[in-house]
């Protein structure tokens, strides 16, 4: 939607309910329940569930995760595919894997391959304006969305190597810089953008074509981007997409993102593709659910940590859990004698679902 | 089938619960922390099912209001704030 100027400035101008938040709760007759905030679906995800989902999953023994996905992906193929059908499938998943491993008394992590490593490296998701705050905090780099794309023209490439040089001042050089194209640059845009920043070391652009362009335009895309490495697929709903990504060297960075892709057990798929090529899976967004499967998984070697708020300070991502992780130093920690996923829903802000 | 909690213990903080099937005195749950009083280990429940989902959307604001107060001033700027 950046391509259209009216909408491009603030993202919640466009977004529609379905990118709302809504929460899951499962129950079992051990009284043990798992529970998930998913900040996708919306009350059209509830209303998959309630209304399909659900059978699927009364009576049945919680443990069969790999099953009862199945059964959701198999029995919504005629509508779903993608976007809030698999915003409701991620829900029930990390529900599912938060319950299991209640039942177990170990965190979700342990239950998906235990540590990797001790702590979580984290990179912030800012605004250029509040670089000064998030300088000296122990992120190992900054992300900022990039304000101007292809629509821009030769204006927009001057206003981003302009903003990009301010911030490589702003920071310094000890830490990285990552650019969030936000689908809306080309390749010509970005080829150009990349031949113009050459010398401020970015890390990566992410997901600078839109999702639906063929796997060749981001195959050339990423040979013409020098030593910038790409980063895509938090729009990509389906292991095949995420494999033809990945087989065809379409990318240096994958970014399933658990919330929308589905939950952990497609995630863990991708991951098991990617593993092959040691390709980096660094999950879209931030959230106690990724913390959880980059702890546990050996090529996902860090995360990315959402400034909320104000923007200035260390603040939870979502107001609907207690309990959520901060960085301390720019590293997630997750205490391992809190089972599943070691958060609770917070009620004060939730509002019990009802299917109308 | 009728079944109780027999036995209720504290193992270093932890609560533990067997329940017994009254009817032929066997596990039809296994503890969470099967130890014999020896060993503590970790074995999970058997026979669990699924009773019942519980929904909850977001009690305040409309998706805009909601996008903001998730952050979304601070990634692109508020609303009237000027682009970087």
């Amino acid at each position: 939607m950046s391509v259209y100027p009216e909408y491009a400035r603030v993202r919640s101008l466009w977004m529609g309910p379905g990118q709302d938040p809504y929460a899951i709760e499962i129950e079992t007759d051990a009284g043990i329940t798992g529970s998930c905030v998913n900040y996708g679906g919306g009350a059209f995800a509830c209303a998959v569930i309630e209304q399909h989902f659900k059978r699927f999953l009364v009576g049945q023994d919680p443990f069969n995760i790999e099953m009862i996905w199945d059964q959701m992906n198999r029995s919504t193929l005629p509508y779903g595919l993608g976007g809030v059908t698999s915003m409701a499938m991620a829900g029930i998943d990390l529900a599912l894997y938060d319950l299991v491993a209640r039942s177990m008394n170990i965190p979700v992590y342990k239950l998906i391959g235990g540590k990797t490593k001790e702590s979580i490296p984290c990179y912030a998701t800012i605004h250029p304006d509040n670089v000064e705050h998030w300088k000296d905090r122990g992120f190992f780099g900054v992300k900022i969305a990039a304000p101007w794309g292809a629509e821009s023209g030769r204006e927009g490439l001057e206003k981003m190597e302009a903003l990009l040089r301010k911030l490589r001042n702003d920071l310094g050089d000890k830490m990285e810089i990552m650019v969030d194209c936000y689908l809306s640059w080309d390749i010509e845009f970005t080829v150009r953008l990349a031949e113009r920043v050459r010398d401020l070391d970015i890390k990566w652009f992410e997901d600078p074509l839109q999702n639906g362009w063929a796997t060749e335009s981001n195959q050339l895309l990423r040979s013409k981007l020098g030593g910038i490495q790409l980063a895509t697929g938090n729009l990509e709903y389906h292991e095949k997409a995420f494999h033809d990504i990945i087989h065809n060297h379409a990318t240096d960075i994958i970014q399933p993102e658990i919330q929308w892709v589905g939950g952990l057990t497609p995630t863990r798929r991708i991951a098991a593709m990617a593993k092959p090529y040691n390709m980096q899976v660094i999950p879209h967004g931030a959230s106690v659910y990724n913390y959880h499967f980059v702890l546990a998984n050996t090529n996902s070697a860090y995360a990315e940590f959402l400034s909320t708020g104000e923007g200035k300070e260390l603040h939870p991502i979502f107001d609907t859990i207690i309990g959520e992780p901060l960085p301390e130093n720019g590293h997630i920690k997750l205490d391992e004698n809190k089972p599943g996923f070691g958060v609770e829903l917070n009620y004060d802000k939730l509002v019990p679902y009802h299917c109308s | 089938m009728a079944r109780t909690n027999v036995a209720l213990w504290e193992f270093h903080g932890v609560e533990l619960s067997l329940c017994l099937n009254l009817t032929g005195f066997s596990p039809e749950f296994e503890s969470r922390f099967s130890d014999g009083g020896r060993n503590l280990s970790i074995i999970p429940l058997k026979n669990m099912k699924i009773t019942g989902i519980k929904l909850y959307t977001i009690g305040t604001g409309d998706t805009g209001a909601r996008g903001a107060a998730q952050g979304e001033s601070q990634y692109w700027g508020a609303v009237g704030r000027p682009a970087p």
